[in-house]
């Protein structure tokens, strides 16, 4: 074994260096997506119109199925007809003939991932789970960050995210007693599935 | 051990923060996310919900005849096809050409504009040309089964003196209708029921082969065969190998100039003609032992529609003593024309056709090329075409409208059993078309609309607003099939004699088994279909048989000459087993000229060689090398199982050997608690027809990959059907995903992307899969597909609306393969769940299963033991793909049936 000469010396020193460099890199890059993820889910993206929530539902009290009314069964919310709008707003006048409205999403999901309300309803998921207070906002924007870990953390553990299915749509909901214990009661109540199965691929991706 | 691994990074988070490092540089370069708007609609369709698809009844064409069609409608868009399990045509599964109809609305080469001498111009123009169209007026039409079409043609006659109306199809039913005609003294249509005949003698009839009729068929002689403690024996002798071929008892590869000879010795065994000499003892033997069977068991003689009409006067003569209710006779279903294309050929040349309005036929490009079609086209002042694309014809005249694709159409038409459907919309028209019966009425001035006419043509039976209404939603009008004729039986006409041996070889011409005369040749799917039996795809070959092949010292692909009636054409040579000595085969439908971006300038044009005498068979035909060797694309590349029995076949009744114990697995076991889902096909019914294939694509976002990606084995189905030959027959062997207990591509996969469900699943994470394809190196059925290049996103513009949106459109660089359709799975749970029950038996399906026409795919739940699954499973013919591999494979299959009794 011959000793090992400078070449290689700076060789072992430049490699050390280039790993440090990945190394910042990754952390940096780390912290820099979680800081844009978070800023996008916040922003509120402009509308067609300038429709509150905070007044729908906050001080009219509106519940939210009347206008997302396929919230209970449905894969998608959906969003209201303009003929529901008008049903308040004009109640008299017959269907307006006009371009339909183009609301941007709040919470768009990726492609490869298949979102049911319906089944979230059904279990005792809350609107309020995922979207946030609703009844506060003035413009729509994200309440979480929908990323994948975010959804595994309560299919990993639903428990503490379950409510009795009247209160699905209730706001500002607090439980009426531990939630430590009723979670469990409503989890066998709805027949939520054991987490290692509501984990696997395929309930989510297809 | 622990101490080594503590402080190493767990496989997930290593993962984590390379997926963050990539996750930056992607930044950079994609701006596309998730489709970002939603668009509600202004008034909202009662029970509409989003989402959630839509079925309504509706049918496509077929030669003229309706294909029963159910279609699912997601947003407004037809996705996809499936039978009409309500009308009696198609009470179980499809065809492939019914399936892929749904691409063909979505086709962006399909025609969208009026033209006039190469320009567009409006229907307005178009209108008022056809209300002053100069007389001697000449009407061509394909095969019609419309009672519209059929009313208004009627009505046109009446009041235009000068007209006439020719039908022209160049598959068609060949000579039947004569050949009724001259054995009960009116034309009429022969209904077969597979399922009331113990026996089936085939001569030269592809009863099982694609076709109009190919769904009631199969269904039929599934349900005859089904468990059958004595299952009916079919006996076929033909030519070219067909699927018919490839399920019979005895099969006999027989010359067409033979097959006449074949059906007189039969008719001598029921003492109704002269037997002929000159049979070979191989022969003589078959129709003895045919004989005897349809003595003994009773049963029906089917002769190709293609042979002499005194040929199959004598097969129908057989049958009436032989046949029982076997075979129903009823008045046509399609309605006879007063001319075919060679009388209208004959006027146009000699100048005596003022105007010729062509609806939905292409004969510039399928008519027999003796007759020369385009030249007398020219002598036609005034040329009119209406069909779905601008091909050949379209060209040649000086108008061309665009027809409505009949998932945009008000129509009617009746199914091969005479039922009608009244078709309607499933979608707006796409492009500037309209129907064909808006089109006709406009020759005397009209200005309809196709509903109108419809509604007029059914205004007595479907008068009231309720039967109007059930036949839209039934997709069927009651009561509408032509009843039972009965007639008197005639003497048989004797079969002239053969008209000497003939000279040098002897050319058949078969529609193509997937893109059939050239009317499918611009759909994707049904171009990368693989041909049933030889698995090619994108192209037409010649068959020849291997004694041929020798003698011109050629092998597969290698192009030959064939020359005949002072003609010839460039094909390629395929060697064909069970093909008889001294018969090429040639397939129609290729070689197209125009008409779409797929189908032109592919294959060679068999029509070419066609004469118009004897379109089906041409003597004295020579073949020569002609250099070179063509590159021709298939998915299956040898049909010989190499010592293992993969498709076994029992005696009936007899049972498939069972090993004494499982092989132990170092692998953990898994359990089900809820469910386990679970697939047997049963190869003794799948007749090779390729149905499930194309569904699969329909339903899964199958891309098509074309001709050169396929040469280099990348083709993506999901579900193939593999094909052997036998010495005796030509079976079929249905191959998903087997979704193995102890799958080897769970453990090969580097990344955890395929891995093992709750419900028995083997699950692919696309979102994880980087592409290493060590699954698909692992995998012992080869089912998995890897995507090369982004298929998807090859396809052309038009082709997402077709898409499934409850399934990935997979990316660059994924491996991909049959999840067990595991969004219905998944769709299926959802709504049990959410109405607090256990998933019932039957409402999870496949698409498979869905198209399959003779139930030969059995899916469920393996934990409920009632399941048809769990019995099929049971069932002694039950066996296991590779079982020696020990991968515990979920789907299984179950033997063939053969009685090998009088077989050699």
């Amino acid at each position: 074994m011959a000793q090992d000469g400078p070449v290689a010396r700076f060789d072992r020193r430049l490699s050390l260096i280039v790993v440090l460099v990945a190394l910042a890199m990754v952390v940096l890059s780390l912290v820099l997506l979680r800081g844009l993820t978070a800023e996008a889910a916040r922003t509120a993206p402009p509308q067609p119109v300038p429709f509150s929530h905070a007044l729908h539902v906050g001080e009219l009290e509106i519940d939210c199925r009347f206008c997302h009314a396929s919230v209970e069964f449905g894969a998608s919310a959906g969003f209201p007809p303009m003929t529901t709008c008008m049903g308040c707003h004009y109640p008299a006048e017959e269907p307006p003939e006009v371009e339909p409205l183009r609301w941007q999403r709040v919470a768009p999901l990726p492609e490869h991932s298949y979102f049911h309300h319906g089944i979230h309803v059904s279990k005792g998921v809350g609107c309020e789970t995922c979207h946030g207070r609703i009844d506060e906002m003035v413009a729509t924007r994200r309440d979480n960050d929908f990323t994948m870990s975010w959804c595994l953390d309560c299919h990993r553990d639903p428990e503490p995210h379950l409510r009795p299915r009247e209160a699905v749509t209730v706001m500002d909901w607090e439980p009426p007693r531990d939630q430590a214990e009723l979670g469990p009661e409503l989890a066998r109540l709805h027949g939520v599935r054991d987490p290692e199965f509501l984990t696997h691929c395929n309930v989510c991706h297809r | 051990m622990d101490d080594e691994t503590a402080d190493l990074p767990s496989r997930r988070e290593f993962l984590k923060v390379m997926a963050a490092s990539m996750a930056m540089a992607a930044l950079a370069g994609c701006g596309e996310g998730p489709p970002s708007e939603a668009i509600p609609y202004v008034v909202q369709p009662e029970d509409v919900v989003p989402g959630r698809p839509r079925f309504y009844a509706t049918a496509t064409l077929f030669e003229g005849y309706a294909q029963p069609v159910l279609a699912e409608i997601h947003d407004g868009r037809p996705t996809k096809l499936d039978g009409n399990a309500l009308h009696p045509a198609a009470s179980r599964g499809s065809d492939p050409f019914l399936q892929a109809a749904v691409l063909e609305l979505y086709d962006p080469d399909r025609s969208g504009e009026v033209i006039r001498e190469g320009v567009v111009a409006t229907w307005e123009e178009a209108f008022t040309a056809l209300a002053d169209i100069p007389a001697p007026l000449r009407l061509l039409t394909g095969s019609v089964t419309s009672p519209t079409l059929q009313r208004q043609i009627e009505d046109l006659l009446a009041r235009r003196p000068d007209a006439r109306w020719h039908v022209f199809e160049p598959v068609g039913r060949g000579l039947r209708a004569q050949a009724t005609e001259l054995a009960f003294g009116q034309r009429l249509d022969v209904h077969w029921r597979l399922d009331r005949a113990p026996v089936v003698v085939s001569l030269g009839e592809d009863l099982l082969g694609p076709g109009p009729d190919q769904m009631r068929h199969v269904r039929d002689w599934a349900d005859a065969r089904r468990e059958a403690e004595r299952p009916p024996r079919l006996w076929v002798a033909e030519a070219t190998p067909s699927l018919t071929g490839a399920g019979a008892h005895r099969r006999q590869a027989v010359s067409e100039y033979r097959l006449p000879m074949m059906v007189s010795a039969l008719g001598a065994a029921f003492g109704l003609a002269e037997a002929p000499p000159g049979l070979t003892e191989e022969e003589q033997d078959w129709i003895a032992r045919a004989a005897a069977d349809l003595r003994n068991r009773g049963g029906i003689v089917a002769v190709s529609s293609t042979l002499p009409v005194e040929v199959q006067a004598l097969g129908l003569a057989i049958t009436r003593q032989t046949g029982g209710d076997a075979m129903i006779l009823t008045e046509p279903v399609a309605v006879p024309g007063q001319g075919g294309l060679a009388d209208l050929v004959e006027e146009m040349a000699a100048g005596q056709v003022g105007s010729l309005l062509i609806l939905d036929a292409n004969p510039a490009y399928t008519a027999p090329a003796d007759l020369d079609f385009p030249a007398a086209l020219e002598r036609v002042p005034l040329r009119i075409h209406a069909g779905l694309y601008q091909d050949e014809t379209a060209l040649l005249c000086q108008w061309h409208l665009p027809l409505a694709h009949a998932l945009e159409s008000w129509g009617d038409a009746r199914a091969v059993d005479g039922t009608a459907i009244i078709m309607q919309p499933m979608i707006r028209p796409l492009r500037n078309g309209i129907e064909a019966a808006a089109i006709l009425p406009a020759v005397l001035g009209q200005r309809v609309s196709a509903l109108d006419e419809v509604r007029a043509t059914w205004a007595g039976p479907l008068g009231s607003e309720d039967a109007w209404r059930r036949a839209l939603h039934d997709g069927l009008v009651e009561g509408s099939a032509p009843p039972p004729v009965a007639v008197q039986v005639r003497p048989v006409p004797p079969v002239p004699p053969p008209e000497g041996p003939p000279q040098g070889l002897e050319i058949v011409f078969r529609p193509d088994p997937t893109i059939w005369d050239g009317r499918f040749a611009n759909n994707p799917w049904l171009q990368e279909l693989p041909k049933p039996l030889n698995k090619i795809v994108w192209d037409n070959v010649a068959l020849i048989s291997s004694g041929t092949a020798q003698a011109l010292g050629v092998r597969n692909g290698a192009l030959i000459q064939v020359t005949a009636g002072g003609r010839s054409v460039n094909v390629p040579a395929w060697i064909m087993p069970f093909q008889a000595e001294d018969t090429v085969t040639l397939f129609l439908g290729y070689g197209r000229r125009q008409g779409g971006r797929l189908a032109t300038g592919i294959g060679y044009d068999a029509y070419t060689l066609r004469p118009a005498a004897s379109p089906w068979r041409l003597t004295g035909a020579s073949l020569a090398r002609a250099g070179g060797q063509a590159r021709i694309a298939e998915t299956q590349l040898y049909h010989e199982m190499g010592g293992r029995d993969l498709v076994p076949v029992v005696a009936p009744g007899e049972a498939m050997p069972q090993p004494t114990e499982r092989q132990p697995s170092i692998y953990p076991p898994w359990t089900y608690e809820s469910y386990a889902w679970g697939m047997v096909v049963d190869t003794d019914l799948c007749t090779g027809c390729n149905a499930c294939v194309v569904a699969c694509m329909a339903e899964n976002n199958v891309p098509v990959v074309g001709k050169d990606e396929v040469l280099i084995g990348r083709e993506m189905h999901w579900l193939r059907v593999d094909s052997y030959d036998l010495s005796g027959d030509t079976r079929f062997l249905p191959v998903p995903c087997m979704h193995c207990e102890k799958a080897p591509c769970e453990v090969g996969c580097p990344v955890n992307a395929t891995v093992h469900g709750p419900e028995g699943l083997n699950q692919m994470v696309y979102n994880r899969c980087i592409g290493t394809r060590t699954c698909s190196s692992y995998c012992p059925y080869k089912v998995r597909r890897f995507n090369y290049y982004e298929y998807s996103a090859r396809q052309p513009e038009t082709a997402p609306a077709q898409r499934n949106p409850d399934v990935t459109v997979r990316g660059r660089g994924v491996m991909e393969k049959c999840t067990y359709c595991v969004q219905r799975i998944n769709a299926a749970r959802i709504q049990a769940e959410m109405e607090g029950r256990p998933i019932a038996e039957g409402e999870v399906t496949t698409a498979c299963q869905d198209a399959c026409p003779a139930g030969a795919i059995i899916f469920g739940d393996l934990n409920n033991p009632d399941s048809a699954v769990s019995r099929a499973r049971a069932n002694p013919r039950n066996y296991r793909l590779l079982e020696e591999l020990n991968t515990w494979p979920r789907t299984t299959y179950l033997a063939a049936v053969r009685d090998r009794e009088g077989q050699a």
